[in-house]
């Protein structure tokens, strides 16, 4: 009985990791006769007493708490749609917009969103069928008026924001930009040097697995900003 | 098609194209080839070359179409107009829609499809060119294109077929032994690192399909080359994505 | 994304894009001729940035049209394939994709590069068809030049099959002769996006365009084929302006195709 692969190794789908009796299989791994296995290419995470594979990359899954950037697709009498990059769409109830008192037969929704309209929102619940509730009750939500909105993989979001925020924080200021990531892999830009940003978004993303990244993008960064003088 | 029996073997014992019984063509594979796709590879086996893309789990429609508690497949085969030596009209037909069920039944066991209720996956196979074996290197690419999707599978899936000409079984059959040989069977396989690979009880095999004329003893045999060739495949798959990691390959089989 | 396009928008009157690119900078070129070992009679994959068209040449053997007795023929066929763009369904030939076939087809066959008398086998009875086969495989935008490109470096690396009179029949494997080009016309597509000329747009820059204009020039310098798209009129000066940058634009494409060809 042992552990085949360890802590930090990348694996594929069908890749044995352990046999130890007491390791429970958590996210992007399955038990099979007392075997567990990776679903994913990925990376392995050891818990105390669990096991699960870190993957390189996948669609969004909506999660309750996440704070994700969407784009609404649909104005109703009383809610808007909201397409969140993902195969399940979200719904953003009017209660749930505005604490004020609103009026559905004076007002119109689309005075506050409209369709195209880009913001920042969090997800509330997730039900079993998949049906995503919204809220932009939140210090953190917000619609978005101008700059500009990127795509990463939802599973590289945690590395780009870094530890306690110290990758993006980075990137802010070396490029004198705000950078808002989505959970759902939508990272909007706005600032001085968006081009720069957006672009040491995407080779942190690239360069999620390798090590001594922080120190690497930042020189990456100042390069570019210089070069550009 | 002339007036001279095919010389299927020369003294050597090697093929048409120069291989031996048990051997595979030449193989190539590359992993996120597209942009556009969630996942997406390259298998070149010989003249053979298939693109595969992958998109999902994304929303399905029309809504009727929808499980309430999985994911749906969507596969599409296709051969460019130039895949072939005498050019194929651009359009369905029925040998892409058998290809198409068969390539989907091959893949789904590998696939753990209810981690996305109600959506929809879709996987596309484009032969850029054909010669032989272009069902199971479309599989094969479609196999590492769903990995490179994120998609969780419970292994990789191989596939290849085997053929027999002048009596004996070989394996990855090119267009000519296809076409003039005396079998077509392609097999697929869901791979792990830790399979038995001379077992004939854990193997699992979820595409069989046979063309031909042969005693019992001959499909056993076929079969059992096919698979060898699926286990190679498969750690050509792995490496592939492996790679694109720069991970090592560690815990070969 | 909405929010997006309006960014683009706006930057492009900065003279500036997303990707950092001049307005009028090309992507990366990159011109794989031959592509198709065996079953091709010609064939180019060609790389604009992200963006792939792969175009392969088959030659076959038909009667020639009634009115046209010693006339070979040329057919262009573009297919969008579903893996290139997350919005392309399978199914019937899409409106894009049929205009795509058809700004690359009036390049080829207004220039007359290909003499399609040249394609006469017996006048009246047999001529070559030449199918030129658009296969877009990823939609990062500009399939226009792209699928264009692809078209002319597969002509260039294509082949007339021998034909047996005697036996009628086509032996694909052989090689007869190169196919002869007259003249090799070269593709480049103006945009307007509020206002500003770009070349070489992203998807994403496709969906913030206001209009485009695609010019096809022989080697001579003459204009032989237009097209315009999207909604917004051009004035005559822009029109002409568009021309010359073309012109200017697709000086290098020449080169790029023979070095792939060689």
């Amino acid at each position: 009985m042992s552990r085949v692969k360890d802590e930090n190794e990348i694996v594929a789908p069908g890749d044995l990791l352990t046999e130890e009796d007491d390791v429970r299989p958590s996210s992007g791994v399955y038990a099979e006769e007392g075997k567990i296995y990776s679903q994913h290419i990925g990376t392995v995470k050891y818990g105390s007493n669990s096991v699960r594979v870190q993957p390189m990359d996948g669609r969004y899954i909506p999660e309750e708490g996440d704070v994700v950037i969407a784009e609404v697709t649909r104005v109703s009498y009383s809610r808007w749609n909201l397409d969140l990059d993902s195969a399940y769409e979200g719904t953003l109830d009017i209660s749930e917009a505005s604490d004020q008192y609103v009026d559905l037969d004076e007002d119109d929704l689309t005075d506050f969103y409209d369709v195209g309209d880009a913001v920042v929102v969090k997800v509330t619940s997730v039900s079993e069928s998949m049906d995503v509730d919204l809220t932009m009750l939140d210090d953190r939500c917000r619609k978005l008026d101008e700059g500009r909105i990127i795509n990463i993989s939802p599973h590289k979001v945690p590395r780009v924001i870094g530890r306690q925020g110290t990758m993006v924080q980075q990137i802010n200021e070396k490029t004198n930009c705000h950078v808002i990531v989505g959970q759902n892999g939508l990272v909007w830009i706005n600032g001085e040097n968006p081009t720069v940003a957006a672009e040491a978004v995407k080779k942190v993303e690239e360069e999620a697995h390798t090590d001594g990244l922080t120190d690497r993008i930042g020189e990456w960064i100042d390069e570019q900003i210089e070069g550009d003088q | 098609m002339g007036d001279e029996e095919t010389e299927w073997f020369d003294e050597d014992g090697n093929r048409v194209d120069g291989r031996k019984a048990d051997e595979l063509r030449e193989t190539t594979m590359e992993v996120g080839v597209l942009d556009e796709a969630d996942g997406s590879a390259m298998v070149e086996i010989g003249n053979t070359r298939v693109i595969a893309s992958v998109f999902g789990p994304q929303d399905l429609h029309p809504k009727h179409l929808q499980e309430s508690d999985r994911a749906v497949l969507k596969m599409r085969y296709n051969m460019a107009p130039f895949s072939v030596d005498d050019r194929m009209s651009p359009g369905p037909n029925r040998r892409a829609q058998e290809i198409e069920l068969v390539a989907k039944k091959a893949l789904e066991p590998a696939l753990e499809l209810e981690h996305f209720p109600t959506a929809g996956i879709d996987i596309s196979m484009e032969v850029v060119e054909s010669d032989g074996g272009t069902r199971v290197t479309g599989i094969t690419a479609a196999s590492l294109a769903l990995v490179d999707a994120g998609i969780p599978m419970k292994g990789m899936v191989s596939a290849c077929a085997a053929g027999v000409v002048d009596d004996t079984p070989v394996l990855d059959v090119n267009g000519k032994e296809d076409k003039e040989g005396n079998a077509d069977i392609p097999i697929a396989t869901i791979n792990r690192t830790d399979d038995d690979t001379e077992s004939t009880e854990e193997d699992k095999i979820t595409l069989l399909q046979m063309d031909g004329d042969l005693t019992t003893d001959q499909v056993d045999d076929c079969v059992s080359l096919a698979k060898e060739g699926c286990i190679k495949l498969y750690e050509q798959q792995r490496r592939t994505i492996m790679q694109k990691y720069n991970a090592s390959e560690g815990g070969e089989q | 994304m909405k929010l997006n396009e309006r960014d683009i928008r706006q930057k492009v009157k900065e003279g500036e894009r997303h990707d950092g690119r001049d307005l009028e900078e090309f992507r990366d070129i990159e011109i794989d001729a031959g592509y198709i070992n065996e079953t091709a009679n010609g064939s180019a994959l060609v790389k604009i940035g992200e963006t792939q068209v792969l175009v392969g040449i088959s030659i076959d053997v038909e009667s020639p049209y009634p009115d046209r007795p010693e006339s070979g023929t040329i057919v262009t066929n573009a297919e969008l394939a579903p893996m290139a763009d997350r919005d392309y369904e399978s199914g019937p030939p899409r409106g894009p994709g049929v205009e795509l076939a058809r700004v690359v087809d009036r390049g080829i066959r207004e220039s007359e590069a290909i003499d399609l008398e040249d394609l006469c086998i017996e006048p009246g009875e047999k001529v070559y068809t030449v199918f030129i086969d658009v296969h877009v495989l990823n939609n990062g935008g500009n399939l226009i030049d792209a699928a264009s490109l692809a078209a002319m470096a597969a002509l260039k690396d294509g082949y007339l099959p021998e034909y047996d009179e005697e036996e009628g029949v086509l032996d694909r494997d052989s090689k007869w002769k190169d196919i002869e080009l007259s003249t090799e016309p070269v593709t480049a597509t103006a945009r307007k996006i509020n206002g500003e000329t770009v070349f070489d747009t992203t998807r994403e820059e496709e969906d913030a365009q206001d209009a485009r204009l695609t010019v096809s020039i022989d080697q001579d310098g003459q204009v032989v084929a237009m097209q315009k798209g999207e909604t917004e009129p051009y004035s005559s000066d822009e029109i002409s302006q568009a021309m010359e940058k073309v012109r200017e634009k697709t000086e290098k494409f020449r080169s790029l195709i023979d070095e792939a060809v060689e």
